[in-house]
């Protein structure tokens, strides 16, 4: 940042800069580049839509300025992350952000405090900082519920998670951007399936049965969210209905979709009906169409390392058609360009390109030449932002891989015990009790019970009807 | 198709039948073990997988791996198991049983490799007492018992208590130890995993913890948990251990001895008591547990209703006796049994047994009494030869014809136990049994035991007399100049001196002497017999007949004989003399001891009795030359232990001669036994020595006397008593002013700490002598030496006495001497400040001479503490005077009487403390009875200018009014 501003001393006013960005230029010249004078360099940035651009001088201002804090930063910041996110703030470190009462900032400092599981200091620094009207509420809420939740203070969460659906509905009625209503929707949504979760984890299955309810099917995160359905089933010992909703992540429209705990709870509810081919087959099914493909995956995380560039430029090229390596891995960066997170660190991203077409055609050559210089810092660390979360998002799936496939040989061996044990026992094997119908279907006919159609409204509503095997 | 027809096909088609469900049932077991091991393969498939997953980092994984390679190793040895024992058995053999159990081998090792791998890789691991299990059953499986045991006890220190692998681990090692033998280790181990487990194997493992109670004398809890096992045995649940119970339980009951309880067990069970307990036995006796047999029969025996059954348990009760050498009731069940054959109803067998046990009994019991071992025990020894004879009655009984053999046996195992009376008797049975039966071996073999339990010490009178002299006749008669006979003779001789019959003895002399004349040994022994028997007579007579009969030549006899015969006379005269002192003829009986004395032919001994006796005579007549000179005499002929043995004699003898003034014969007799007893121990050595030496002195025979105390350390004299006689002699040369030989002698000792004291007063007169003959510097080394000697003695805690504090306290006197010189030296004199200077002088110096008395104070002289008492009187007297005295020269009458007043303040405290000083010593004079020169100084009110003192005459005496004490 530094070489940036340096230089700022030196160069001419042109007389072809608009207005706002002359206004900044000549507050820069005038004082003589003093960092004080940034907050109005950069609501005149902003006032010409350079949201990027601005984020050097915002930057600095909160790391090196040590005058009195101007208070019109606090919403000049608050204006910048609404157009480029959060993260360009999230990396700076929690020392600086504290300077400011930005509400934008407090939230920003509250999530990192989520990140690090300071789940109490969530809670202190989000205490009455960010006003009921404020854009950033919403959020707030979300992640104020999820702490109460997460601090076993259920009560607290289900009532914040409340407030977070009634604050982002009122919000998304006030917008009129596509992007702020997607996000501020996908907000909601977590709130309600916060509820649910939060009742799941008080042991109140049957609430929580209905609350799943409340989340629409169109929603961004019902597909994800139907496993968490599945769970509560489970836990009611409505194993049919498990099994019926993870039946629907076969469902084409689904397949996107990348859990693979998603088989360690078909295979924990076949052993649960004890019908233990079935189990096994669940087992062998995930061994064998993970297992190699998983060490290739391995080796491309591995060869990669912490290249955020070539993450970057994968993940757009995937969205631009090119799909790389094995299904495994394929299906892995499918789920993680579908995040919201992933599109609206994407969108934002998009976004600094107009700024960049602002600057190239700024007539004041050497004030565009700074700004441009600004712009490419902030676009490259937005770029390797989106580089870093889909590089940590493969990391995670691929762990979850692993660990999903520990946990299918553990069932496995549960499987082969139950087995042993019966021949140790000298058991009669013929299991002559069960209803021989459900017996000789496999995993396959179960599926094709559907005639291999999924229709929309059905989805996450199959239930099955496999009885259980156990003596 | 007729009845029997079917019948057969009937048995055929069951047989059928049997054979094909067996065949069935190998069949299943075969295809259900090959189902296992897939699904073993399977599961350990499954671990490996995940092991490689998590990259080894989980030992649990390794673990249940080597779980399951032991698992598929033990199946895969059941299948060759199989498969070996179905081979004939050559082929067996020749197998090379290593390549044969390759398969399971492979995976026990397979199984422990990752066993230690486990350990090595994750030491930290919790469930180490898993690992260390499989370990335990690898080594187990390897016959690899103490590895084994090893790692069953790691397993248990490594693993929770209660737990599963703990629990299976205790009872393993259980096992282990059970099969040891070593029930004390495995009680507790079957006892806390038995608290935890409860599978059907619970039976079998509490029953041999029931055995290890029992093996360990705890048969209340073997019996309460026999019981358990054998309620539990009946649920289907467990395996059924009920008739090892039912076949144990009687015998725990037995050997608890409470076979009440198993009799009430089997009447619980109903069925015959007797006949039950009569199986228990019968498996007893096949356990080689004879005792609980024998307990178990004898209580038969009270169930018994029939005498066959009796017989029977009789017969079996005998066969156990014998095993255990119960000879009282082996021969009680013989003779039960002699009984029954008696009434005919022993078998041919049976009576064969029964002579068999008979004859082995009554032979061992034969033995045994004949034994050594029995020698320190004859009641035991009798016994047995009682129960001998019994047996051999019983054979006698059993064989009539050889009825003389049994007697002769019978009488020889007597013989052997030396109950010669009864073996007397029955070899005189025997020998006339056998002598009507004509076997003459038997006939001599019964004489020559006659003989030899008549020869024997222990046999009665009676029996001699009954048997004898007829037994030795018949011999002598039989063959005079047999080996026997010569003993017989001798035998025979001896036992008419027994008697008093010399005349028949003399009579078998003479026979002897015809029948071996040239056996001049015997006969001289025989004689001397003879002899002895006279001389206790007292028949000098005869004696002298004898001695004139050998003189003839008559008997041929040695020449020591001869002389001592001769000798024999002369003791009987000895006798005489003896009797003569006692009767108080000292006179006749002083010319027979001389005579004695004198007497060529008296022995050494003799003539020593008779001196010493002759001494002792002269004694007590009072005659000390005499006395003197027989002593001497005697004390020449002793042998030093002999003058031990008469030593307080020797002393009163010796006493006496001091008391009649023969000063030197009376040290002389002192010194000579001291010299005898120098190196014996002795009552009187003391005494000898401080008379000797004292006496030597007394009589001014130093030299004698220094000898005598020289020799004192090396006769092992009291200490004490050789410084005595050190200082005696110092004394005695001081006393005879032998200066030179003194300091010889002072140097000689002056090493010994305890002698130092004594010497101080010697020494002063040496030095003091040294210095009359000019000898100064000589004298004052010697002074200066006594108070090194006095500052030892005192740091020594010695006893000194007080003439050698005296000396001591004069030495020191000098240096007061010289302190109060000085003192008196300063004199007093003006201007003021020379005055105070002076002053001042005197004080410090009066100071000196206080603190130099006090020294002499100390040492605890009287004459020291008077004298010293006596110039600190002076001295502060002496500095009162002079500063009271003193008058400035040339001051005005003011000032002078200012200066008086102030003077007068000063001096009143000096003249205080000499007052002080003067009650001290007249104090002191009072109560520690100080006898001094200076007393006058203290006691006279009136001062004298010479003070009183007595002078005596030397060599005068000093009377002393004795008076009534």
């Amino acid at each position: 940042m530094k070489k940036t501003l340096y230089i700022l001393l030196f160069t001419l006013i042109s007389p072809l800069a608009k207005a706002n960005v002359e206004l900044a230029w000549n507050n820069l010249v005038n004082r003589r580049g003093e960092v004080s004078t940034y907050p109005s360099v950069v609501e005149n940035l902003i006032k010409e839509g350079l949201y990027f651009t601005s984020l050097p001088y915002i930057k600095e201002y909160l790391t090196v300025y040590e005058g009195k804090y101007d208070q019109k930063m606090d919403y000049l910041i608050d204006e910048v992350a609404t157009h480029v996110g959060v993260k360009q703030f999230e990396v700076m470190p929690s020392k600086f952000l504290s300077r400011s009462k930005s509400p934008m900032i407090k939230y920003i400092l509250a999530k990192k405090l989520f990140r690090v599981g300071q789940y109490g200091k969530v809670l202190e620094t989000l205490n009455a900082a960010i006003p009921a009207s404020h854009p950033a509420k919403p959020y707030a809420l979300l992640l104020e519920g999820s702490s109460f939740s997460i601090l076993k203070k259920y009560k607290s969460a289900i009532s914040s998670f409340k407030a977070c659906v009634s604050k982002s509905e009122s919000e998304m009625s006030k917008q009129n951007d596509a992007n702020r209503k997607r996000q501020l929707s996908i907000n909601r949504d977590y709130c309600i399936v916060g509820i649910s979760r939060s009742q799941f984890a008080n042991g109140d299955y049957e609430d929580a049965n209905l609350s799943y309810l409340d989340l629409q099917k169109a929603s961004h995160i019902w597909p994800e969210i139907l496993f968490e359905e599945a769970w509560n089933s489970f836990y009611l010992r409505d194993y049919n209905r498990t099994l019926g909703k993870l039946v629907t992540y076969k469902a084409p429209v689904l397949r996107y979709v990348f859990n693979p705990e998603v088989e360690i709870l078909r295979a924990l509810t076949y052993m649960e009906l004890c019908l233990w081919d079935d189990t096994k087959k669940v087992v062998d099914d995930f061994y064998s169409k993970y297992q190699s493909s998983y060490n290739e995956v391995l080796k491309f995380l591995k060869k990669h390392g912490k290249d955020y560039k070539y993450f970057y430029l994968m993940a757009k090229s995937y969205k631009n058609g090119k799909k790389p390596g094995n299904d495994l891995l394929r299906n892995m960066v499918d789920f993680a360009t579908k995040d919201p997170a992933f599109l609206e660190l994407y969108d934002n991203f998009h976004g600094g390109r107009k700024e960049l077409e602002f600057v190239k055609k700024m007539r004041n050559k050497s004030f565009a030449r700074i700004l441009n210089i600004n712009l490419k810092e902030s676009m490259l660390l937005h770029r390797n932002l989106i580089g870093a979360y889909v590089r940590k998002s493969l990391h995670m799936m691929a762990r979850q891989v692993d660990k999903t496939m520990q946990d299918m040989s553990y069932i496995k061996l549960e499987v082969i015990r139950y087995k042993k044990r019966e021949l140790y026992q000298l058991a009669n094997n013929t299991r002559s009790r069960g209803d021989i119908r459900n017996l000789q279907r496999t995993d396959k006919q179960y599926f094709w019970d559907f005639n291999g159609e999924f229709w929309a409204d059905e989805l996450g509503d199959y239930v099955f009807t496999l009885k259980s095997e156990c003596r | 198709m007729t009845a029997s027809l079917r019948k057969t096909f009937f048995i055929l088609f069951l047989l059928l039948s049997i054979v094909t469900v067996r065949e069935v049932k190998a069949n299943d077991v075969a295809q259900r073990r090959s189902q296992l091991i897939a699904v073993i393969d399977e599961e350990l498939k499954e671990v490996t997988r995940l092991n490689r997953q998590t990259k080894s980092r989980n030992p649990r994984l390794l673990l249940r791996m080597a779980e399951l390679l032991l698992e598929k190793a033990r199946h895969i040895k059941e299948q060759e198991n199989e498969r070996f024992l179905s081979l004939p058995s050559e082929k067996r053999v020749k197998l090379n049983k290593n390549r044969f159990f390759k398969d399971s081998n492979k995976y026990f090792i397979q199984a422990q490799r990752t066993c230690l791998f486990i350990l090595k890789r994750h030491k930290s691991f919790k469930e180490k007492g898993h690992v260390y299990y499989i370990l335990a059953y690898n080594a187990k499986e390897f016959q690899q018992h103490e590895k084994a045991k090893n790692y069953f006890k790691y397993a248990i220190r490594n693993s929770r208590k209660g737990g599963e692998v703990n629990s299976k681990s205790r009872l393993a090692l259980a096992e282990i130890y059970y099969n040891e033998q070593r029930y004390s280790k495995s009680i507790p181990l079957y006892e806390s995993a038995l608290r935890k487990i409860n599978d059907k194997w619970w039976t079998k493992d509490s029953f041999n913890l029931a055995w290890s109670y029992f093996r360990t004398k705890k048969f209340d809890r073997a019996i309460a948990l026999m019981k358990k096992v054998y309620a539990r045995s009946k649920d289907s649940k467990y395996v059924d251990m009920s008739h090892l119970v039912e076949r144990d339980i009687a015998y725990f009951y037995t050997e608890s001895g409470n076979t009440s309880e198993a009799v009430k067990f089997y009447k619980e069970r109903g069925g015959d008591i007797s006949k039950n307990l009569l199986k228990v036995s019968n498996y007893l006796v096949n356990q080689g547990k004879f005792t609980a047999a024998e307990r178990t029969l004898s209580e038969a025996l009270k169930y018994s209703k029939s005498e066959i059954e009796r017989l029977e348990i009789y017969y079996q009760l005998m066969s156990l006796y014998e095993r255990f050498g119960k000879y009282g009731k082996h021969l009680d069940a013989a003779q039960k049994l002699y009984a029954y054959h008696k009434k005919g109803m022993l078998s041919a067998n049976q009576l064969e047994s029964l002579k068999y046990h008979v004859q082995k009994m009554a032979a061992l019991l034969q033995k045994q009494a004949a034994a050594k071992r029995y020698e320190t025990q004859p009641k035991i020894r009798s016994l047995k030869a009682k129960q001998a004879e019994t047996y051999f009655g019983i054979l006698a009984d059993l064989n009539p014809s050889k009825g003389f053999m049994a007697n002769f046996h019978a009488a020889e195992t007597n013989f052997a136990a030396k109950n010669f009376d009864r073996s007397a008797q029955l070899y005189a049975q025997a020998y006339n049994e056998s002598s009507a039966a004509g076997n003459k071996k038997i006939l001599n073999l019964s004489l020559n035991g006659l003989l030899a339990s008549l020869g024997s010490k222990g046999v009665s009178e009676a029996t001699k007399s009954r048997y004898l002299e007829s037994a030795y006749l018949a011999t002598i008669k039989n063959e005079p100049t047999s080996k026997r006979s010569y003993k017989i003779y001798q035998r025979l001789f001896s036992s008419y001196m027994e008697k008093k019959d010399v005349d028949n003895a003399e009579k078998t002399l003479n026979a002897f002497k015809g029948s071996f004349p040239r056996d001049y040994k015997t006969q001289e022994a025989m004689l001397a017999q003879v002899m002895e028997h006279y001389k206790q007579a007292n028949n000098e007579s005869m004696i002298k007949a004898y001695v004139q009969r050998i003189n003839r030549g008559e008997f041929k006899v040695s020449k020591g004989y001869a002389k001592k015969l001769k000798l024999l006379l002369l003791t009987m005269q000895f006798d005489d003399v003896e009797k003569l002192n006692s009767t108080g003829e000292k006179k006749q009986a002083l010319i027979d001891y001389v005579q004695i004395y004198k007497a060529p032919e008296s022995s050494e001994d003799a003539r020593k009795n008779a001196a010493y006796n002759i001494a002792t005579l002269f004694y007590q007549l009072g005659d000390a030359e005499r006395t003197y000179k027989w002593s001497k005499e005697a004390l020449n002929l002793m042998s030093n232990r002999d003058v031990s043995k008469f030593e307080s004699s020797f002393l009163a003898m010796a006493t006496d001669v001091f008391g009649k003034r023969r000063f030197s014969e009376a040290a002389e007799l002192n010194a000579i036994l001291l010299k005898k007893v120098c190196k014996r121990k002795s009552r009187n050595k003391k005494n000898f020595f401080k008379n000797a030496h004292v006496i030597y002195l007394a009589n001014g025979d130093y030299k004698s006397a220094q000898n005598i105390v020289d020799s004192g350390n090396a006769c092992g004299i009291p200490s004490s008593f050789v410084r005595e006689g050190q200082i005696d002699l110092i004394k005695y040369l001081v006393s005879n002013k032998n200066w030179g030989i003194l300091k010889d002698r002072i140097n000689s000792v002056r090493n010994d700490s305890s002698v130092l004291p004594e010497i101080i007063y010697p020494m002063s007169q040496l030095a003091e002598a040294l210095k009359q003959s000019g000898r100064i510097e000589d004298g004052r080394a010697i002074e200066s030496e006594i108070l090194n000697f006095y500052t030892t003695a005192k740091r020594g805690r010695k006893d000194i006495p007080l003439e050698a504090l005296d000396v001591v306290a004069d030495l020191k006197m000098r240096n007061l001497r010289v302190e109060v010189s000085k003192l008196n030296s300063i004199k007093l004199t003006f201007p003021e400040k020379l005055y105070n200077d002076s002053l001042k002088a005197k004080f410090a110096q009066l100071d000196r001479v206080t603190s130099t008395a006090l020294k002499i104070l100390e040492v605890g002289s009287g004459r020291g503490i008077v004298a010293a008492y006596k110039y600190l009187v002076e001295s502060y007297e002496g500095v009162g005077a002079d500063i009271r005295g003193f008058t400035p020269p040339d001051k005005s009458e003011d000032y002078i009487k200012s200066f008086k007043k102030s003077m007068t303040d000063l001096t009143n405290p000096l003249l205080a403390k000499a007052r002080d000083f003067r009650k001290e010593a007249v104090g002191q004079i009072s109560k520690s009875n100080i006898l001094s020169i200076d007393n006058n100084y203290f006691l006279q009110s009136k001062q004298l200018p010479v003070p009183p003192e007595h002078f005596y005459s030397r060599g005068a005496v000093l009377m002393d009014r004795g008076g009534k004490r």
